[in-house]
């Protein structure tokens, strides 16, 4: 008899199996999973990206943004530090700033005037010692203890994290010694912020998670590099996750050298291969070598709402922002290295055409994200999932056709949910 | 009356480009640019700001044909039909042989379960060139307001 989804109790959420490879669908609609991650994961002990550092230039520059679904604002101090906060008027719980990014030196709530600094300190309270002959606030008002919910914040070679948990460790621990040298293989020079664009899917984050965790999809889903004869899934690449929690990820492409893989393609039947067929205009993919290891992909996720992409030579930061169990915005955060010629500016924009919503081999992610969305809103509470893809004891990280980084996600993620395995 | 064979001959191009978009003739759109014909689309928040990274940028009708090609026979999206609403057409230069024209755009999209959205609303920024042709694009700078694009993009608009 199949359990509903109404009857569940979170404290004893049954899962299949404890490896990971079975996943109840419920977890991508229920609303009261949805909540229960906002406050164990999304308001707990993690690090999310906010910012790239070169959004935020000169004192007084602010970028709204979200932790989870908590609204948050990151600011450039007077002293040139970084500072955030969460904007949410501290007397009547008003969105205070209402700007997606400027500069100013004091944000000021419309509903009543409040006013606070850049650091979120409260500075202003209109009629605060009365007006004539009534009384105002209480004597004992402490400016100091009104505030705007402080946002702890840390820039991490031009990146900015924050974390609304005291009980964060810090921003490297967070990102951990598997994981950090990943980071700073990319974030090795300045880079400059080129502008971002989003797009709006309805399904749930996770979804999403698994699908940046999934290489096995990369050939099969994204027809474009097959079809112009580019990307073939015996390039040299790696599938590591972090041991500590397996929460935290990267795939890598390397291409090798010139060879004929297109028999193991006609040898599968895989429907995607046409031999001979070029783009008519083969700029879009003229890379320029620039990383020790030009890797073609690197699709690097922290968990739970940054995933660093390299794709040729376009870089961006994607941004996961989970709206509800079953909607998400996607937003790219496109930068390139300070000392980039124009040139090289000019292919990072052209080569924009490959990743963000409209990209040629991104555009299908958040379609695929919702066919599953749609067919799992309905289903009973022991529907689940199966990836067997793939052996990591085996396959030592080095697979491309492998599910096991998804399985360590959702290993982590019941951790943290506190639905561990026994 | 110069003038209103100008609008004239802009309205007609704008008629026959939306028309092969909404009616789903896809391969006629790169026809109507120029061989080293640009078009892109970038969000207002960055045309705003200054920041330069597009939605879409493809600098020649060999990189449009190549878009084309691709949805065609590669990308993987929803069965949808665009309806664009355009007004507010404007000569606002005249350079030599060409013309800066901007103009207001609204793309509604419905897909398979019938239902009709606003998908994109926004400006067109167009440099037009006259050919033997007939005006064609020079350039199409789409900056669209609906930053938040719903889903994904496949068809240019």
């Amino acid at each position: 008899m199949a359990a509903r989804l109404e009857s569940l109790s979170l404290d004893h959420f049954p899962w299949p199996s404890d490896d990971g490879s079975r996943v109840p669908y419920a977890v991508f609609t229920s609303q009261a999973i949805f909540e229960r991650e906002q406050e164990r994961i999304h308001r707990g002990p993690t690090w999310h990206f906010l910012a790239l550092a070169d959004e935020l230039r000169k004192p007084g520059d602010f970028k709204s943004t979200f932790i989870g679904t908590t609204p948050v604002v990151v600011t450039r101090t007077r002293d040139g530090d970084l500072a955030a906060w969460v904007n949410r008027c501290a007397h009547r719980g008003a969105m205070v700033c209402r700007e997606l990014r400027g500069n100013a030196r004091a944000h000021r709530c419309v509903y009543h005037q409040w006013a606070y600094d850049e650091r979120g300190r409260l500075r202003g309270v209109p009629f605060q010692k009365g007006l004539n002959d009534k009384t105002g606030m209480p004597e004992d008002f402490d400016m100091a203890a009104h505030g705007l919910p402080p946002v702890k914040v840390e820039d991490y070679r031009g990146i900015v994290f924050g974390t609304l948990s005291e009980q964060s460790p810090t921003l490297t621990d967070y990102i951990g010694p598997t994981m950090l040298p990943w980071v700073d293989r990319i974030f090795h020079k300045p880079v400059e912020y080129l502008g971002c664009t989003r797009q709006y899917a309805k399904s749930n984050w996770k979804l999403y998670y698994e699908n940046v965790k999934d290489p096995y999809h990369a050939s099969l889903l994204h027809l474009f590099h097959t079809t112009f004869n580019i990307y073939r899934s015996n390039m040299r690449g790696r599938s590591i996750v972090d041991p500590r929690h397996g929460l935290h990820s990267i795939i890598t492409t390397t291409p090798q050298a010139e060879e004929d893989t297109a028999s193991d393609y006609q040898k599968h039947d895989i429907a995607t291969y046409r031999a001979n067929l070029k783009l008519a205009d083969p700029s879009l993919l003229n890379t320029r070598r620039e990383l020790e290891e030009q890797t073609s992909n690197n699709i690097h996720t922290l968990f739970p709402s940054t995933v660093i992409q390299q794709i040729h030579n376009t870089m961006a930061v994607r941004q996961v922002l989970p709206k509800s169990a079953g909607e998400f915005e996607l937003v790219f955060h496109f930068f390139g290295y300070q000392d980039d010629d124009a040139e090289l500016r000019r292919l990072r924009l052209k080569q924009a055409n490959l990743a963000g919503p409209a990209g040629y081999i991104s555009m299908e992610d958040t379609e695929a994200t919702e066919l599953v969305q749609r067919a799992v809103e309905s289903c009973d509470a022991d529907d689940a999932s199966y990836m067997g893809m793939g052996d990591d004891s085996r396959d030592q990280g080095t697979s491309l056709i492998t599910e096991h980084m998804i399985r360590s996600f959702w290993r982590g993620y019941r951790d943290l949910m506190g639905w561990g395995a026994r | 009356m110069d003038e209103m064979r100008e609008y004239f001959d802009i309205e007609r191009l704008f008629a026959e480009y939306c028309a092969a978009l909404d009616e789903g003739e896809l391969e006629r759109w790169p026809e109507f640019f120029v061989e080293d014909g640009l078009y892109q689309m970038i969000a207002r928040e960055n045309h705003a700001f200054g920041y330069p990274i597009p939605l879409l940028l493809l600098d020649s009708r060999g990189m449009m044909q190549d878009r084309v090609y691709s949805l065609r026979n590669a990308n993987i999206y929803q069965a949808h039909r665009y309806r664009h609403a355009q007004s507010g057409v404007r000569i606002t230069a005249r350079e030599g042989e060409t013309l800066r024209v901007s103009s207001s755009y609204i793309v509604v999209q419905t897909l398979n379960e019938g239902v009709s959205e606003v998908y994109q609303a926004g400006s067109y920024y167009d440099l037009l060139v006259r050919t033997a042709d007939g005006l064609r694009f020079k350039e199409r700078v789409c900056v669209y307001d609906t930053s938040r694009v719903a889903t994904l993009l496949a068809t240019p608009v």
